[in-house]
């Protein structure tokens, strides 16, 4: 008996060690800055690293349908709302809770909008439990951190990268979709992962701890979205008493033209088709969220040189 | 759960079954390795268990049938005159044979259906196509996991059981142990009826020794794994898809980056395996012994892939060379080629049999046939030129166990080993042979001149880190080698030194380990053949 506990102590002991090990390594490797030479992926998306406190009132999260259609900026122009756009391409349902995460340290957004096609990204055990342990043990995030180590690595941490797109992804292309009726009525129900609805959960406990609302929204991609995939999220908002805005079925208010509007044949909205969807989110959030208008307001100035350079982006279709 | 170096696998699956198999009375623990064994199986294959289920079966009534002969035979024989027993002893050799012979070949013929059945109709069809007859459908099975490793496992039991080396088991969960349990079914090692039921069935109590080894082997197999095998897997995916890209050089950089990625992946899978059945007392037979320092083909097959290869000297080689066919061809080559080289004659056959089916047990594919012949011309050719080559030593009063020779041995069989391995992980034969023609017609190293090499997916400190990896590896090796037990040497060090040791291995792999974002770790190869 003795033996097995001075064993079972000294298993611990070792666990301890190799655990004070990993949270000092964890120090060095974490990124000090949020530029890519320091080793930092996911440049748009973590550049709300260097947002002012409590600036950002709306978020979006997501996939690429996420990062290419919701146009920050329109959002300023149009209403004065402050939003920032986290999407990145892929992004998972467990990266997007990571984001939020890091997004509520600094922010408290009232509005989150979630762009649904992550919901239905592949999402196995697997994946979510290395998410989880990349939580807890955020060594295992920055691990091959070692390939950019710097002198500045044993200094604090100081994020310097701003992106004047706050997140967006602005793409001039157009590339023509013929996509049918993508959206014809059926009525068979696309079921989401159940770790995505596990995942989901967890999005909107955390949202709610925040005081944020958690809007669930569709940007229009021919490519992805269908009515089966409407159908599954309708019944997942409607399960976790959310709102469910599917802009694929708003064709009045967010008028897609699939011959100028996509970058890539219906899969992605290209800049029109972004300042079309973001015009409308812009008055629709107006309308149903309490959102203060900062444009007038002092300390906000940095906003209207991102969005005159937002413009000035335009400019290259001329 | 993909593979036993994944984290469900690590840190879920594995510490449940440690903690349930610690739990359970020792009487049941059979039952706990058993019941996970075939959770494993069905997460991996889903109702494919029912072949694991179907050949468990069969080899056990085969095996009962084969033990109920031999005691009647015994009895049988007991009773007769001197004279008769002979040709009673006959009659029920020749009852036995047709059980074992059923019974393998039902086993084999699983395998052959569900493994050979696409690539056998598609050769069909290139005939039929040629002589302007009708294309037949091409059948695609899904093979349930291990099941090249499982039925060698099962043709080995019950060829033990009809060569009267073990006894018939009785008992049915004992048996299903032996072919399923669950550290290594997908890969190997293929182990001997003796080798792991008894200790399975055993249910011995797990040690904090058994504990703490199991895992140190865990952790150097995750190192091989996860710091070589994974890292590597980009650049040889992008050249081996693309080969008509590259230059020789490159092609060349590949073909040593997929015999170490191999190496890598297969023994640190089984140091993976091995440790995992350490920790519940089983000892695993090992697979692999310093292959690379091998100084022949034919030695190194006795170093790489253990198991297969004494398999197939037991079961195909032995039964071969002791066959009366082959006696006969011995004596006539004896007469014609002499005593030197009429019984390597009638070798080549028992040989060529052997190679022939290794080459086809990896896979089913032009590339893996070739593959096997391959070693089967090198190790002829070693055999022939043996006596020319001791001779000429003699004569010229040449040392052959000098270092000089000895590494220059080693550095040939090193290459030939590579060039094989580049047709095993060829597409097919056809791409195989167009990389083999790049690399040996127009070898150039521009590749490595203007930057090509930095575009494979892997950058300097790749490079540098698989370096440092591999070194660790093979002064280990060169250690083992020596007879020198690592582990035993650790398990001696003091505390502080032993947890710096261990602390640093984890520290190691945590952050050298390619995983996460921005890697593809390497499918278990060996789960595919």
């Amino acid at each position: 008996m003795k033996q097995k506990a001075t064993c079972l102590l000294r298993a611990c002991g070792f666990l301890l060690v190799l655990g004070a090990l990993m949270a000092a390594l964890t120090l060095l490797f974490l990124p000090k800055n949020n530029r890519e030479d320091f080793g930092m992926g996911e440049m748009k998306a973590n550049a709300i690293l260097t947002e002012p406190a409590d600036t950002i009132d709306v978020l979006a999260l997501g996939d690429s349908e996420c990062a290419t259609a919701i146009v920050p900026m329109v959002l300023w122009r149009e209403q004065g709302i402050t939003a920032y756009n986290c999407g990145t391409a892929g992004q998972k349902l467990y990266d997007t809770l990571y984001y939020l995460k890091q997004a509520f340290e600094n922010q408290s957004p009232s509005v989150v909008i979630l762009e649904t096609n992550t919901i239905f990204q592949e999402c196995m055990l697997s994946d979510t439990l290395y998410a989880k342990l990349e939580g807890w043990i955020p060594l295992l995030r920055w691990h091959d951190r070692w390939k950019s180590l710097r002198s500045e690595d044993w200094g604090p941490i100081e994020y310097t990268w701003r992106d004047e797109m706050k997140g967006h992804m602005f793409y001039l292309d157009v590339n023509p979709a013929c996509p049918g009726d993508y959206m014809k009525y059926r009525s068979d129900v696309r079921q989401a992962a159940k770790w995505n609805r596990q995942c989901l959960k967890e999005i909107l406990a955390l949202c709610q701890e925040n005081n944020a609302r958690l809007l669930l929204v569709s940007t229009p991609s021919a490519v992805n979205w269908n009515y089966t995939n409407h159908n599954g999220i309708a019944a997942l908002a409607e399960e976790f008493g959310l709102v469910y805005l599917d802009l694929n079925l708003m064709t009045e208010e967010v008028p897609v033209n699939w011959e100028t509007d996509t970058k890539d044949g219906g899969d992605h909205m290209n800049a029109w088709g972004a300042e079309k969807v973001s015009v409308y989110l812009a008055q629709y959030l107006s309308e149903q969220y309490d959102l203060a208008d900062h444009r007038a307001e002092e300390g906000y100035a940095e906003w209207d040189e991102a969005l005159r350079l937002y413009e000035k982006a335009w400019d290259e279709t001329e | 759960m993909t593979s036993y170096c994944s984290l469900l696998y690590l840190m879920i699956f594995l510490p449940a079954v440690i903690v349930a198999y610690a739990l359970a009375p020792a009487r049941l623990r059979w039952l706990v390795l058993l019941g996970a064994s075939y959770a494993f199986f069905w997460e991996l294959s889903g109702k494919l268990l029912l072949f694991l289920l179907l050949s468990t079966g069969a080899v056990w009534l085969a095996g009962l049938r084969l033990a109920a002969l031999q005691e009647e035979r015994n009895r049988t024989v007991k009773e007769l005159p001197k004279p008769e027993r002979k040709a009673q002893k006959a009659l029920f050799q020749k009852r036995q044979r047709r059980v074992l012979a059923v019974t393998v070949l039902f086993e084999l013929g699983l395998l052959a259906v569900l493994k050979y059945a696409g690539f056998t109709v598609t050769n069909l069809n290139h005939l039929l196509a040629a002589a302007g007859g009708p294309i037949l459908p091409i059948p695609a099975f899904v093979l349930p996991i291990g099941i090249s490793f499982y039925t060698l496992q099962a043709v080995s039991y019950l060829t033990d059981v009809y060569r009267e080396s073990i006894k018939a088991d009785r008992n049915l969960g004992r048996l299903a142990l032996f072919m399923g349990f669950f550290p290594q079914i997908m890969e190997g090692p293929i182990c001997r009826y003796l080798q792991t039921a008894p200790a399975l069935w055993a249910g011995r109590p797990i040690t904090w020794r058994g504990l703490t080894f199991g895992c140190q082997r865990i952790a150097f197999g995750l190192l091989k794994k996860m710091v070589v095998a994974d890292r590597l897997n980009i650049l040889i995916e992008t050249v081996f898809d693309n080969y008509a890209q590259y230059d020789g050089g490159i092609i060349a950089l590949a073909m040593f980056s997929y015999t170490f990625q191999l190496y890598m992946e297969f023994s640190g899978t089984m140091d993976v395996v091995i440790g995992s059945a350490e920790i519940f007392g089983v000892a695993l037979p090992e697979n692999f012994r310093q292959p690379f320092l091998s100084r022949s083909i034919a030695k190194f097959w006795t170093r790489w892939h253990i198991t297969l290869g004494t398999w197939f000297k037991d079961y195909v080689f032995y039964p071969l060379s002791v066959s009366k066919k082959l006696g006969a061809l011995t004596r006539a080559a004896r007469k014609r080629l002499g005593n030197q080289f009429g019984p390597m004659a009638a070798a080549a056959v028992a040989l060529f049999a052997v190679w022939l089916g290794n080459g086809v047990w990896h896979g089913a594919g032009w590339n893996y046939i070739f593959f096997g012949l391959y070693h089967f011309c090198l190790i002829m050719l070693e055999n022939v030129t043996e006596p020319f080559v001791e001779a000429a030593a003699k004569r010229q009063k040449f040392d052959r166990n000098s270092r000089p020779w000895r590494i220059v041995q080693i550095l040939r069989t090193f290459l030939l080993v590579n060039i094989g391995e580049l047709f095993f992980r060829a597409e097919s034969l056809r791409a195989g042979m167009a990389m083999f023609g790049r690399m040996a017609g127009s070898f150039s190293l521009a590749g490595f001149r203007d930057g090509t090499v930095w575009t494979l997916g892997i950058d300097g400190h790749d490079f540098v880190i698989t370096a440092i990896a591999l070194l660790i590896v093979f002064f280990l090796h060169g250690l083992r080698e020596r007879g020198i037990s690592v582990r035993e040497r650790l398990a001696a060090w003091p505390l502080a030194l032993r947890w710096a040791a261990y602390a640093g291995l984890c520290l190691f792999i945590l952050i050298f380990g390619a995983y996460g974002k921005g890697y593809i770790p390497v499918d278990p190869i060996y789960a595919n053949f």
